[in-house]
């Protein structure tokens, strides 16, 4: 799945998420690190909104930050949410980019 | 009115297996009982109560209530009283409502938090035994060597209103405080018992939850958990190893498979519980990085923000 991610004033980016695979650990792959804390779908430091596309998730996910979806808005926690179709969504956070050297690609962070 | 110790946090988690399995082999805890909503609970070594963590089957994360041991069993009606004329809503908790604990009375804080009052708790004794113990009781669990359930941290968008109810109506003593410039509280730390900390409160949302410390004997042994994280891949380290300025201790944060956020820590200093015996440190906002995290001298955004 192909999922995008926007923030105010950062360039979009876009990276393939494989099946099962979290959005967070797809991103890790492409060298993206998004801001997360507890990574365990509690804390909602990685909760993005979601533009376009489902989600679901094969771990449990606080309901917290999930339910909190006003209007159209929906509400995903990037840690624990595996695409189910092509993805757009905005973080609250930027996202760091880690540098392409040949030891950052060797360790594959 | 004489409430004696921080006694238990009752968590939310979304799955109950997967925290037992952490607060017993990452944490150091022992199981003590379960009862049939599918609660588990836990005590730490050196404690000889029925539980000082009991896990709650929920969808989302964080505290259900906050235990606190009072002294005397007549201090229920006096803190039900008293509570009821501060304009709090009370509700009487029936013996057993809570599997190894006497009756209480629940009540929330004005940031919204459920405090539970309770006189008896059923005893399990200390983990190495009640005849001729070992000394070492902290070492014989398979996870961290956590003595005891030390204090919590919860957050509050006004926490002046928390301290107002928790020293002019609980009798809590403030031992450190936190101010902006014009004098408003951004956040407190209070005790009831013989520490400087029983309770904590931080700036962010109401009802929410930040962290709950298990203490430890020593540095050394708060060295030996952050090993034990390492090697069992623990989660999202934020800062430390690392000290506090205030009250200078020794700290590491982590977080349960729920997110609910943990600390290994050791060496708080000791001041009494008696409201006003000792007058509070103070210290101002643009010091704060520095009483937060000492070593680092800064505060992440987000140490505030996430929690559950």
């Amino acid at each position: 799945m192909q999922v995008t991610l926007r923030h105010a004033n950062q360039p979009e980016v876009s990276f393939a998420c494989e099946a099962a695979e979290t959005v967070v650990t797809a991103a890790r792959r492409a060298a993206i690190t998004i801001h997360v804390a507890c990574e365990q779908g509690g804390c909602g430091a990685c909760r993005a909104r979601i533009v376009a596309g489902t989600v679901h998730y094969p771990l449990p996910a606080s309901a917290r930050w999930l339910d909190e979806a006003s209007g159209s808005d929906c509400y995903a926690l990037l840690c624990r949410a595996v695409p189910t179709s092509a993805l757009v969504i905005e973080t609250a956070h930027p996202w760091r980019h880690v540098e392409n050297s040949p030891l950052s690609r060797l360790i594959g962070r | 009115m004489a409430i004696s110790r921080f006694s238990y946090a009752s968590m939310n988690v979304m799955d109950v297996e997967a925290a037992a399995q952490h607060y017993v082999h990452v944490v150091g805890l022992r199981e003590t009982d379960r009862d049939t909503d599918g609660r588990v609970y836990l005590q730490a070594a050196d404690t000889q109560d029925h539980h000082c963590v009991i896990l709650n089957p929920a969808k989302t994360a964080g505290v259900d209530h906050l235990g606190f041991k009072v002294s005397d069993r007549a201090d229920l009606d006096e803190a039900a009283a008293a509570v009821t004329a501060y304009g709090l809503p009370v509700t009487r908790i029936p013996a057993g409502a809570v599997k190894g604990q006497g009756e209480g009375v629940r009540f929330p804080l004005p940031s919204g938090q459920q405090m539970l009052l309770y006189f008896h708790a059923d005893k399990v004794g200390y983990l190495t035994g009640m005849e001729n113990p070992s000394p070492v009781s902290a070492h014989s669990t398979p996870g961290g060597r956590v003595t005891h359930l030390d204090h919590t941290l919860i957050s509050a968008q006004n926490p002046q209103d928390d301290v107002k109810f928790l020293t002019e109506v609980l009798d809590f003593s403030l031992t450190e405080k936190v101010i902006d410039p014009a004098g408003n509280t951004l956040a407190a730390f209070l005790t009831c018992s013989h520490t400087m900390h029983d309770l904590a409160i931080g700036p962010g949302p109401d009802g929410t939850f930040h962290h709950m410390a298990f203490g430890m004997d020593s540095r050394t042994e708060v060295i030996h958990g952050v090993d034990l994280l390492k090697e069992k891949a623990v989660p999202a380290l934020e800062y430390g190893i690392t000290r506090h300025g205030i009250a200078g201790v020794t700290t590491i944060y982590f977080h349960d498979p729920s997110g609910n956020r943990n600390e290994f820590y050791n060496g708080a200093y000791l001041a009494p519980g008696a409201p006003g015996w000792v007058p509070p440190i103070v210290w101002q906002a643009e010091h704060f990085p520095r009483g937060a995290f000492y070593y680092e001298n800064a505060v992440p955004e987000a140490f505030f923000a996430e929690v559950t």
